[in-house]
């Protein structure tokens, strides 16, 4: 079992990491700017952020999924561009991870180098205007070609990174009846070798570092070597990445999190709390105590993650505390801190930032029905 | 042949672990009309009998019938170890 104590390789990993996140990247990023940070992209590049869980063999940082997760937290805690951080997090599970786990030797070899140094942008395009939660459900189709290759067509949206990104994964149906069962292939396209189109980025509430938009198929045509596993195996593509977003993209909440409340501590200490400054204390210290429970939980379900058991009950519970607990707290916190917070630009992009934690990776509703379903209700 | 289901057992219960207690795991049991098994194991399934047993489903045989207990999964798994050594 995972100690929870942080091994000297783990602390030395914060340490180092913090220190390249608030002496280098922190000063190339604007957390009110509405634009793709490109510059701190590449210089995240240099320590393979975009690559943390990739073997060093493809360029990557070669850490497991409990170190993918602290490193995240490190991340999520100094750099208060909270879009940025969902940015990288977004390409590097939702993307990398599948190309890693599902990609052939060739495609790896390729691709998995550009991915990790910053050199490449992706996007994960699964959800389309008809198709959600029920994400299988798409109309995108895959028309498998007698060359052995395939003609994607439809349109998807919501896609994280799409604007600026040079490689896609992307789901399309080959056979739309099966659904899941055998009916999605999961495909690597490539903006300089594959025809396809992207939106201009949506109008959104929060995260403006990272532009989200719809991605257009035409008759797009992409050779067979650009599937990643089997066709019709795409769900299982799917799940995988989704196991790895659900386990540690909330690590970049709880590093936000702690932040939020730190800063709280300092701004009580520093005024004069008036007549409610207990209530304030305790109030802070509860929300700090939530924090630290599914810290703890987070923890192991990435722990279970980096032993390479499937646990879907452990990433969703994981995925539905952390989220709903940043969406809760970071609008608790700029109630109880009043007009104190309100100079402190954070809380308030947090609270923006923090409302699309429970719909992206699965809604929480999705979540529970995983956990539901798992308990065999 | 009792292999084949010791080792499918072992790996239902857990490495994919269906709600199912072992007792409750029976050779006929339906793992997908029950809902016991879901789509997303179902396909994991499949790509652990693949590694596991040396076989290769085609896409059109990735179906719920061939999936559905532990005896048509031994099954499909003879059939093919067959026909490959036919080949
Ligand atoms: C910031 C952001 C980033 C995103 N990034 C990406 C990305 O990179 N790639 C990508 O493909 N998609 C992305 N998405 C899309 C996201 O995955 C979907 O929005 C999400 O899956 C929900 O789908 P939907 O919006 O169509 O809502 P719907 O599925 O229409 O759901 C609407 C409501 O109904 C509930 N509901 C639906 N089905 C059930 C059910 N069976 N039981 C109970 N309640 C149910 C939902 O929980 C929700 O509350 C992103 C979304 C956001 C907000």
């Amino acid at each position: 079992m995972y100690s929870f104590a942080p091994s000297e390789k783990q602390q030395h990993l914060q340490v180092s990491l913090a220190e390249f996140i608030r002496q280098e990247l922190v000063p190339l990023l604007d957390p009110d700017a509405k634009a793709f940070p490109f510059e701190a992209w590449v210089k995240a590049g240099e320590q393979q952020l975009q690559g943390l869980a990739i073997p060093e063999t493809y360029g990557g940082c070669g850490l497991d999924a409990m170190d993918v997760f602290l490193a995240l937290e490190t991340l999520g805690y100094h750099s208060e561009d909270n879009g940025f951080n969902f940015a990288i997090s977004a390409h590097l599970l939702a993307c990398t991870v599948p190309v890693w786990l599902f990609g052939t030797e060739e495609l790896k070899a390729e691709y998995l180098p550009g991915l990790s140094n910053g050199a490449r942008i992706a996007a994960n395009a699964m959800t389309e205007p008809a198709s959600g939660s029920n994400a299988f459900r798409m109309q995108t189709t895959a028309l498998p070609l007698e060359s052995g290759g395939f003609m994607l067509h439809g349109n998807k949206c919501f896609s994280s990174n799409a604007p600026v990104a040079d490689v896609l994964v992307a789901y399309a149906a080959n056979d739309p009846e099966r659904a899941h069962m055998g009916g999605i292939t999961a495909f690597l396209i490539d903006r300089k070798k594959h025809s396809f189109s992207t939106g201009t980025p949506l109008e959104k509430a929060g995260l403006h570092a990272c532009p989200l938009g719809d991605v257009f198929f035409d008759r797009t045509q992409v050779e067979a070597h650009f599937v990643l596993g089997k066709m019709g195996r795409g769900a299982l593509v799917f799940n995988r990445s989704m196991e790895w977003e659900r386990s540690c993209l909330g690590a970049t909440h709880i590093g936000n999190m702690q932040r939020l409340l730190d800063k709280a501590a300092k701004l009580i200490n520093n005024t004069d709390a008036g007549a409610f400054g207990e209530a304030v204390r305790q109030e802070i210290a509860y929300w700090q105590a939530q924090l630290d429970a599914v810290r703890i939980n987070g923890y192991a379900q990435a722990w279970q993650l980096s032993q390479k058991k499937a646990n879907p009950r452990g990433a969703a519970s994981s995925k539905l505390l952390i989220s709903e607990l940043y969406k809760k707290m970071t609008v608790a916190l700029c109630n109880c801190l009043g007009e104190k917070q309100y100079l402190d630009g954070d809380f308030n992009r947090s609270q923006a930032d923090a409302l699309s934690s429970t719909i992206y990776s699965g809604t929480s509703e999705i979540q529970k029905q995983i956990i539901a379903q798992s308990i065999g209700l | 042949m009792a292999q084949i289901k010791d080792q499918l057992r072992e790996y239902l219960l857990n490495e994919l672990n269906l709600p199912l207690q072992p007792e409750e795991l029976q050779d006929d049991t339906l793992l997908v009309s029950d809902r016991i098994m879901d789509s997303i194991s179902s396909l994991m399934l499949v790509e652990y009998l693949e590694k596991t047993f040396n076989i290769s489903f085609e896409p059109h045989e990735v179906t719920a019938e061939n999936l559905d207990s532990l005896n048509i999964i031994e099954a499909f798994v003879n059939q093919k170890q067959v026909s490959a050594k036919a080949a």
